[in-house]
C-alpha cells in the first residue's frame, strides 16, 4: 500500500509521453440535443501510461464526452483516432474493439452473483452444449484476482460482490476490464462513494494500471482526488474543452479558479 | 505491473463449506424440512397407528406427488431467478397437455401429439415474454391476462373438436410403465424424473452460460445489459422454459391420472410462486437454487400429508400456504440485509 | 441557451388554444370517458335499432347494470386508490367474502344488533388492511405476493367459517338483514336506478375527496409518483400506504356487503373462482390509472369498472358462452396497459 501511494503523490515523470503519437484521440467533437450546445468543437487526448483527469462542473458536457466515448451517443461531427489511425466507436461494442471501457460505479456489477460470475458475464468459456468452462473460470478468476487487484478481504472468487466494500467491487470491475484487453478505462466518478481508505485504493489502482499500460480517463468534481493522481488535466465548460495542461504546468489552486470562472 | 499493493498473506481458495451454507439460498428451508421429516418420522415412530407416516403407502403417496408441482415450480423458478414472473402456468398445465390428448385422440403419432404440446407452450411463453419485454409491463399483469386467456380460449378451441371438456388419454404401452412404475415398490418413477429434470435444471443453472445470464438479468439488468449480455433474450428463453416445464409436468399428471380436462381451476401458478419464495428464491430476480424449489416442493407436499394424516381441516393449507409465502419472503430479505 | 433556460421555455409554451380544452387533454381519466362514451352510443343505438334482437335499453337490463355496476366500481375506488400509491391488492376477493361472512354469521346465527356485526365486519377489513400494509410496506415485501399470501390465508379463514354447522360442508349461507336495512343499501329508487348507485357516488365523492382535495391524496400520487422524493419532503411513505390498503380493503367489504344484501346470500367459492380482483385491477387500469403508481383519477376508475361490467352485460345480452368474460378481461388488461404505457410515453 505505501509504494502506490506514494507513486500517486509524485507521479511518473511525463518527459517521454508528448513525444508519441497519442493513445487515443477525438478531434472537433459536436454534439447537440434539439438547439442546447451540448458539445462544441471539443479535442480530447489519451497519451500512452497516463492518468488523465475529466474535470468540470454540473452540466459542462463531461458525461456526454464519456457517452460519446463509450458509443452509447453519436456525436454530430468528429472523428477518433487509435494510435493515430481512425477508429469507429459509433457503438457500444465498436468502442469496446477499440480498447475502451467505461467503468461506471453503480452499474458495473451484478450484485447477488460471485465475482467468478461477475467476470465471465457475458464472455463465459464455453465447452460442448454451451456448457462453461468451470475450472478454467476459477484458474482464470484466481490469476485475475492475483494480476490486478491484490486488496486484501478478498479471500476467494466464489465471494459474492455485495459482500465486498464499493471500493473492492470497482476494483474487480476494473480487473475484468484489463484482463479483457481494454487499455483506456474511463472511471465515470468512481471515488465519489467511497470512504477515505477506499478512495486511497482506487488512487493507487488508476496509478499502477497507468505504469503497467492501461490509461485512464479518471472523471470527477473533486479537485482533490484528480490533482493527486493524475498526469494531465482536461478542464471542461459550456460544452467546450477550456483547458488543457500537465500537471507540471499548473496548481490546483490554477484548476479551481478556471472551473469557478465559467 | 508494479507490486505494490500486496498483501502478502493473501490466498484465494473456495469459501469454506460452513459460509457457503449459510448464504446459500435453500438453508433456511433445508432446515425447516430436516425437521418437519424428523417430527414426522417420530411422531410415526410414537404413534404408529394414529400417524401412518411411515408406510410404504403413504411415502409412496408423497413422493407421487411432489413432482406435479415440483416441476412446474422449476420453471417458474428459473423464470423467477431471470427476475420475472409467470402466472400463465396454472392454464398452460392444463391447456397444453389437453392438446396432446385431443390430437393423440384423433390419430395423431404420439411423439408427434407430445410435440404439439410443447410447441403450445413455446408459443405462449413467447408471448408472454413479447408482451411483457415489448411493452415494459410487469410480467404478473401480463401472465395474469395470459392465465384467464388461454383458460378461457382452451375449451371454445377444443370445441372445434366435439366439445368434449375430457378425454381419457391412454398413451402407448411403456409410456406410461416408464413414467409411473414404482421402483423397489414404494418409489415412483415419476419422483425420480423430477430429480432428473432437477440435475438439468441444476446444470442449466450453475454450468451453463444461460444459467449465468440468467442469474445477472435477474440479479442486474442493467449491470447485464452492460456486460454485453442480451437481456431481452435471455429472459425470453427463460419464459418459454417456464411454459415447457409447467406443460411436461401436465402430461406427467394426465398420464397418470389417465384422463385429461380442460378446465380445472387447481392454483397451480400460486402454489407454483409459493414453492419458490418458500424455497428461498427472490422475488426480485438474481438469487435462488435448485434444492431450494425441490426442497420446498417437499414441504409443501409434506405439509398437506401431515393435515391428511393427522386429520385437519384441509383449510389448514390454505393458512400455512399464504403464512409460508410471507415468512418466506421475510426471511430472504432477512438473508440477503446482512450484506 | 442553457439547459435550464430552455426548459422553462417550452414550458411555458405548453398551454395552447383554450386552458380549458388543454385541462380536458391532459386529464388522466379522458381516454375512458370516450372508450365509454362510444361504448353506451353503439350499444343504445344497436338496442334501439333492433329491440329485439340486443335488449340493452330496457328498464330491466338497466336496473340489472346499475346493481350490478356500484359492486364492482366501489371496490376498484379501493384498488385504484391503492394503485396510486404504487402497490397492489390481490386479496380483495377474500375480503369480500369474509367481510360479509363476518357480517352475518353473528347477525343472524348469535342474534348480534346489526350494528354490531358491521362493527366486527369492518374492523375485520380494517384489519386485513393493516396487516397487508404491515407485510408491504413495513417488511419490504412486494404487494402482489404479500396479498397473494394474504389472499391463500383468507381462503383457509373462509373455509373455516363457512362451515355449515348442520351439513358441516362450505354452503353458501343466506343473509337477511332486514327490511329497512335492504332499503338503504340496495332498495329500488325509480326506475331502473337503484340504491347501490347513491353508495357508488357517495364513495366516489369521499374518494375524490381524499385523493385530490386531502393532504393525504398529495402524499398518495408522491408516494406512487416518486417514493425516493417523497421521502426526501417529508412524507411518511409507509403510513401513506397503510392507509391506501385500510381503504381498499374497507372498500372491497363494502363491495362484499352490498352484493350480499342484495342476492341474500354469501357464496365462499366467490373468494377463489370469481376473478373478482382481475375484473377491478381491468377496471382501475382501463380507467387510466398507471401499474407504476403515482398517476389516477377517481372518474377513471369508476367508468373502468362500468365498462368491465357493460362488456359482461353485452356478452350476456348476446348470448355469448359465459366463460368468455375471463378471457376476454385477461385481454383487456393487457391491452389496456399497453396503452396506458404508450400514452404516457407520448405525454
Amino acid at each position: 500500500m505505501t509504494a502506490a501511494t506514494t507513486t500517486a503523490a509524485a507521479p511518473a515523470t511525463t518527459a517521454t509521453a508528448p513525444a508519441r503519437t497519442p493513445l487515443f484521440e477525438a478531434r472537433g467533437i459536436s454534439k447537440a440535443y434539439g438547439h442546447v450546445n451540448a458539445l462544441m468543437n471539443v479535442d480530447f487526448e489519451v497519451r500512452h501510461n497516463e492518468v488523465v483527469g475529466l474535470l468540470g462542473d454540473n452540466g459542462a458536457g463531461k458525461s456526454t464526452l464519456i457517452k460519446i466515448l463509450s458509443g452509447v451517443v453519436i456525436p454530430d461531427r468528429g472523428s477518433f483516432f487509435r494510435n493515430g489511425q481512425p477508429v469507429d466507436i459509433s457503438s457500444r461494442r465498436k468502442s469496446e474493439q477499440a480498447g475502451i471501457q467505461t467503468i461506471y460505479q453503480d452499474i458495473a456489477l451484478v450484485r447477488s452473483m460471485s465475482i467468478m460470475r461477475n467476470i465471465y458475464a457475458g464472455r463465459e468459456p464455453l465447452g460442448p452444449l454451451g456448457f462453461m468452462k468451470m475450472g478454467e473460470m476459477r484458474r482464470t478468476a484466481v490469476e485475475i484476482l492475483d494480476k490486478y487487484v491484490r486488496i486484501a478481504g478478498i479471500t476467494s472468487p466464489d465471494l459474492l460482490v455485495e459482500e465486498l466494500s464499493g471500493g473492492q467491487a470497482q476494483a474487480v470491475a476494473i480487473a475484468r476490464a484489463v484482463h479483457f484487453k481494454r487499455d483506456i478505462l474511463l472511471l465515470d466518478e468512481p471515488t465519489s462513494a467511497l470512504s477515505v481508505r477506499e478512495t486511497e485504493k482506487v488512487l493507487a489502482i488508476m496509478r499502477e494500471l497507468a505504469e503497467s499500460g492501461v490509461s485512464c480517463v479518471f472523471v470527477t468534481h473533486n479537485l482533490y482526488h484528480a490533482f493527486r493522481v493524475c498526469d494531465r488535466f482536461t478542464i471542461m465548460a459550456h460544452g467546450q474543452n477550456v483547458k488543457t495542461a500537465l500537471k507540471a504546468d499548473t496548481s490546483l489552486n490554477e484548476l479551481t479558479d478556471i472551473i469557478m470562472s465559467h | 505491473m508494479v507490486a505494490s499493493a500486496v498483501d502478502s498473506a493473501l490466498r484465494y481458495r473456495r469459501a469454506s463449506w460452513q459460509s457457503r451454507v449459510r448464504s446459500h439460498p435453500a438453508g433456511p428451508v433445508t432446515i425447516l424440512f430436516v425437521v418437519m421429516l424428523a417430527g414426522c418420522i417420530v411422531a410415526s415412530l410414537l404413534l404408529p397407528e394414529q400417524f401412518r407416516f411411515l408406510l410404504p403407502g403413504n411415502l409412496s403417496l408423497v413422493l407421487r406427488q411432489i413432482p406435479n408441482l415440483g416441476l412446474v415450480a422449476l420453471g417458474v423458478g428459473i423464470l423467477m431467478i431471470a427476475g420475472e414472473f409467470d402466472l400463465s402456468v396454472g392454464s398452460v398445465f392444463v391447456a397444453a397437455p389437453f392438446a396432446t390428448a385431443v390430437a393423440y385422440d384423433a390419430g395423431v403419432p404420439f411423439a408427434l401429439a407430445v410435440l404439439i404440446a410443447i410447441a403450445i407452450a413455446v408459443v405462449i411463453g413467447l408471448i408472454n415474454a413479447g408482451i411483457t419485454l415489448g411493452f415494459r409491463i410487469p410480467s404478473f399483469i401480463t401472465t395474469l391476462g395470459m392465465l384467464f386467456i388461454v383458460r378461457t380460449a382452451a375449451p371454445y378451441i377444443v370445441d372445434l373438436y366435439g366439445g368434449r371438456k375430457s378425454l381419457p388419454f391412454r398413451p402407448p404401452e411403456g409410456f406410461k410403465e416408464v413414467l409411473t412404475v414404482d421402483v423397489f415398490g414404494f418409489l415412483p418413477a415419476q419422483f425420480i424424473w423430477f430429480l432428473l429434470f432437477a440435475v438439468l435444471a441444476y446444470l442449466l443453472l450453475n454450468r451453463h452460460f444461460l444459467g449465468n445470464h440468467f442469474f445477472a438479468a435477474g440479479g442486474d439488468p442493467k449491470a447485464a445489459q452492460f456486460a454485453g449480455i442480451n437481456v431481452n433474450r435471455t429472459k425470453t428463453v427463460a419464459f418459454v422454459l417456464s411454459s415447457v416445464f409447467a406443460t411436461i409436468s401436465g402430461i406427467f399428471t394426465i398420464t397418470r391420472v389417465a384422463v385429461a380436462q380442460t378446465n380445472p381451476q387447481l392454483f397451480i401458478e400460486l402454489y407454483a410462486v409459493a414453492i419458490c419464495v418458500i424455497g428461498g428464491l427472490s422475488l426480485f430476480g438474481g438469487r435462488g437454487s435448485v434444492l431450494g424449489i425441490v426442497i420446498g416442493a417437499c414441504v409443501l407436499q409434506l405439509v398437506q400429508d401431515i393435515i391428511l394424516l393427522a386429520q385437519l381441516p384441509g383449510f389448514y393449507l390454505d393458512m400455512f400456504v399464504g403464512l409460508m409465502i410471507v415468512a418466506g419472503v421475510v426471511i430472504n430479505q432477512a438473508i440477503k440485509r446482512k450484506y | 441557451m442553457s439547459q435550464i433556460s430552455a426548459d422553462l421555455a417550452a414550458a411555458r409554451r405548453v398551454p395552447q388554444g383554450a386552458p380549458w380544452l388543454w385541462r380536458l387533454k391532459r386529464y388522466q381519466a379522458i381516454s375512458v370517458v370516450v372508450v365509454y362514451g362510444l361504448l353506451l352510443a353503439v350499444c343504445l343505438a344497436w338496442s334501439f335499432a333492433a329491440p329485439s334482437a340486443f335488449a340493452f335499453a330496457t328498464t330491466g337490463n338497466l336496473a340489472v347494470l346499475s346493481q350490478q355496476i356500484p359492486v364492482t366500481a366501489i371496490a376498484a375506488i379501493g384498488v385504484g386508490i391503492l394503485m396510486v400509491t404504487g402497490e397492489f391488492d390481490i386479496s380483495i376477493a377474500g375480503t369480500f367474502t369474509l367481510v360479509a361472512f363476518i357480517v352475518a354469521i353473528p347477525f343472524s346465527e348469535a342474534g348480534w344488533p346489526l350494528w354490531l356485526s358491521m362493527l366486527a365486519g369492518f374492523g375485520t377489513a380494517v384489519a386485513i388492511g393493516v396487516l397487508n400494509g404491515l407485510i408491504t410496506a413495513w417488511l419490504g415485501i412486494p404487494s402482489f405476493i404479500a396479498t397473494i399470501g394474504m389472499m391463500f390465508f383468507l381462503r383457509g379463514v373462509i373455509r373455516f367459517v363457512s362451515i355449515n354447522p348442520q351439513t358441516n360442508l362450505n354452503d353458501s349461507r343466506p343473509f337477511f338483514p332486514g327490511e329497512t336495512f335492504e332499503a338503504v343499501l340496495t332498495g329500488h329508487l325509480f326506475g331502473p336506478v337503484y340504491a347501490q348507485l347513491v353508495w357508488l357516488v357517495v364513495v366516489a365523492v369521499i374518494g375524490y375527496l381524499i385523493l385530490n382535495r386531502h393532504q393525504i391524496g398529495n402524499h398518495m400520487f408522491t408516494t406512487g409518483g416518486n417514493r425516493d422524493a417523497a421521502i426526501a419532503v417529508g412524507v411518511n411513505v409507509r403510513r401513506v400506504k397503510l392507509i391506501a390498503f385500510v381503504i381498499c380493503a374497507v372498500t372491497a367489504g363494502f363491495a362484499g356487503l352490498l352484493q350480499a344484501t342484495r342476492i341474500n346470500q354469501i357464496e365462499p367459492s366467490f373468494a377463489t373462482v370469481s376473478g373478482f380482483e382481475l375484473e377491478a385491477i381491468a377496471g382501475v387500469v382501463v380507467g387510466g390509472v398507471s401499474l407504476y403508481g403515482g398517476r389516477g383519477a377517481i372518474l377513471g376508475m369508476v367508468l373502468g369498472a362500468a365498462l368491465i361490467e357493460t362488456v359482461d352485460n353485452v356478452l350476456v345480452l348476446i348470448g355469448a358462452p359465459e366463460t368468455i368474460f375471463k378471457g376476454l378481461l385477461g385481454a383487456i388488461v393487457i391491452v389496456a396497459v399497453i396503452l396506458n404505457n404508450i400514452v404516457r410515453r407520448r405525454g
